[in-house]
């Protein structure tokens, strides 16, 4: 279904992308802010400034809006992923950077207003058996991405034989999700801190280099005091 | 702190309140906070319109009054006996293995009892959110209470942060929850479990002197 939905998007000129974009991040934001209840094709239609017959030229049923949305956040999570400051995320420095951006990026979204992974899997998943599926691709993917990646470290040698990459990469999304979980209930980027470097530092125990092996202290100011902007 | 108005029913009005917001419960975590009203609370715990009313201001006073029992729920899942005081390898170990149990009764159907709850009220108001953060202050303080008896008798390194090892422990089960629900498998959750106590196990001291006890100010 996620395929079918991929096909429609590139049968469209640049002009209706960019259409059935604006419709797709409007709805992802009147799930975000009102709930799935909210996502009514009359709320839509208003928030995306679209008519009635180009929506539903685009969209033919609420499900297949969903499953865009879910697909569009899918997209931005393994983007982030592909970013060139990541490089490979091959090593050990890599992984680090994926800590510092992963922490920019909470702080650039903030805890409300910006459609999340965790946030849609959150909303959505408990709606019906064809959203779920969708979400569980997404998370597919980014396993599967992860899973890729540690393979090389250990084709390089930067991790040891018996490292095995699916659960490393179930381990990482998983702390990630939990993660972000927890720091949007607080709102504090503390959780997420603590999270994230979990997941590395596990990874780190599965290092050939003794050096790597040793556990790095989270980055993250206690509490909620805010750190100073950089000069 | 959202139970300040229980007290004004009797015996009998606070066990009936208690049996509605365990329905509520239940449906909740079957199909999401959002997707519970309260006319089908009220149809399954068969009762009617104005009981519902007379012991609930709201479908928000509902919620909360769910995420409360879905904190207790937590609270006494991890004061079974084999978990011990969650102060030992062997009990944490016990821990990731009392979670691996319920992965097909429990987490394959709804996810975490109180994760899928703060997952899903990710937008809610700032007073939900204070209900969800002082669920997971707790979970969390289980934690860090077992690990620092831990450190200090020296099953753990000086170097191991007992507060960075219980979110991480917490952390890696919320979001573990969360695939193993939306993906319907076992995997996430058993991985991401394991992994944590491993995290921990990490931190045991090379050689396994005993370490004298720290003269650290004793915790509160």
């Amino acid at each position: 279904m996620v395929q079918a939905d991929l096909h429609d998007d590139r049968r469209l000129t640049a002009k209706g992308r960019a259409t059935r974009d604006r419709i797709v991040r409007a709805a992802a934001e009147l799930v975000l802010s009102d709930g799935l209840s909210a996502l009514n094709m009359d709320a839509l239609r208003k928030a995306a400034s679209v008519s009635g017959s180009q929506l539903a030229h685009y969209f033919t049923d609420k499900g297949a809006l969903i499953r865009a949305i879910v697909a569009r956040q899918t997209d931005v999570v393994l983007d982030f992923h592909r970013q060139p400051k990541l490089r490979a995320l091959d090593t050990f420095d890599d992984f680090e950077r994926w800590i510092d951006l992963n922490m920019r990026y909470l702080r650039r979204i903030g805890y409300s207003g910006t459609p999340t992974y965790h946030g849609l899997a959150g909303q959505l998943g408990k709606s019906d058996q064809a959203t779920r599926d969708t979400l569980a691709a997404g998370y597919a993917q980014w396993i599967e991405l992860l899973e890729n990646v540690i393979q090389r470290m250990k084709d390089h040698g930067v991790l040891i034989a018996h490292a095995d990459p699916r659960k490393l990469a179930l381990v990482i999304v998983s702390a990630h999700q939990g993660g972000a979980t927890l720091a949007f209930t607080y709102r504090a980027e503390w959780p997420h801190a603590d999270a994230v470097r979990f997941a590395v530092n596990y990874l780190r125990t599965f290092a050939t280099d003794p050096a790597e092996r040793v556990p790095r202290p989270p980055r993250h100011p206690r509490g909620r005091r805010v750190k100073p902007a950089a000069p | 702190m959202n139970d300040n108005n229980t007290a004004r029913f009797t015996r009998k009005g606070r066990a009936t309140q208690a049996r509605i917001v365990d329905v509520a419960a239940k449906l909740m975590f079957q199909r999401g906070a959002a997707g519970t009203s309260i006319d089908e609370v009220r149809n399954a715990a068969a009762v009617s319109g104005s009981q519902i009313s007379h012991y609930f201001r709201d479908k928000r006073d509902l919620t909360r009054k769910v995420i409360s029992a879905r904190r207790d729920d937590v609270r006494q899942f991890h004061s079974q006996p084999k978990l011990g005081a969650l102060d030992s390898f062997e009990a944490l170990q016990a821990w990731a293995e009392a979670n691996v149990a319920d992965i097909n009764g429990v987490y394959r159907k709804g996810g975490c009892v109180y994760g899928s709850l703060a997952s899903e009220l990710v937008e809610a108001d700032a007073e939900i959110h204070g209900d969800l953060a002082t669920g997971y202050d707790e979970w969390i303080e289980l934690f860090y209470a077992g690990l620092t008896e831990m450190r200090q008798r020296g099953d753990l390194r000086p170097d191991a942060d007992p507060r960075h090892l219980a979110v991480s422990l917490v952390a890696a089960h919320q979001g573990g929850a969360m695939l193993t629900y939306i993906t319907d498998s076992p995997e996430p959750l058993r991985a991401a479990v394991n992994a944590a106590v491993e995290y921990v196990r990490s931190f045991a001291p090379t050689s396994r002197k005993p370490r004298p006890a720290t003269r650290r100010k004793s915790r509160g």
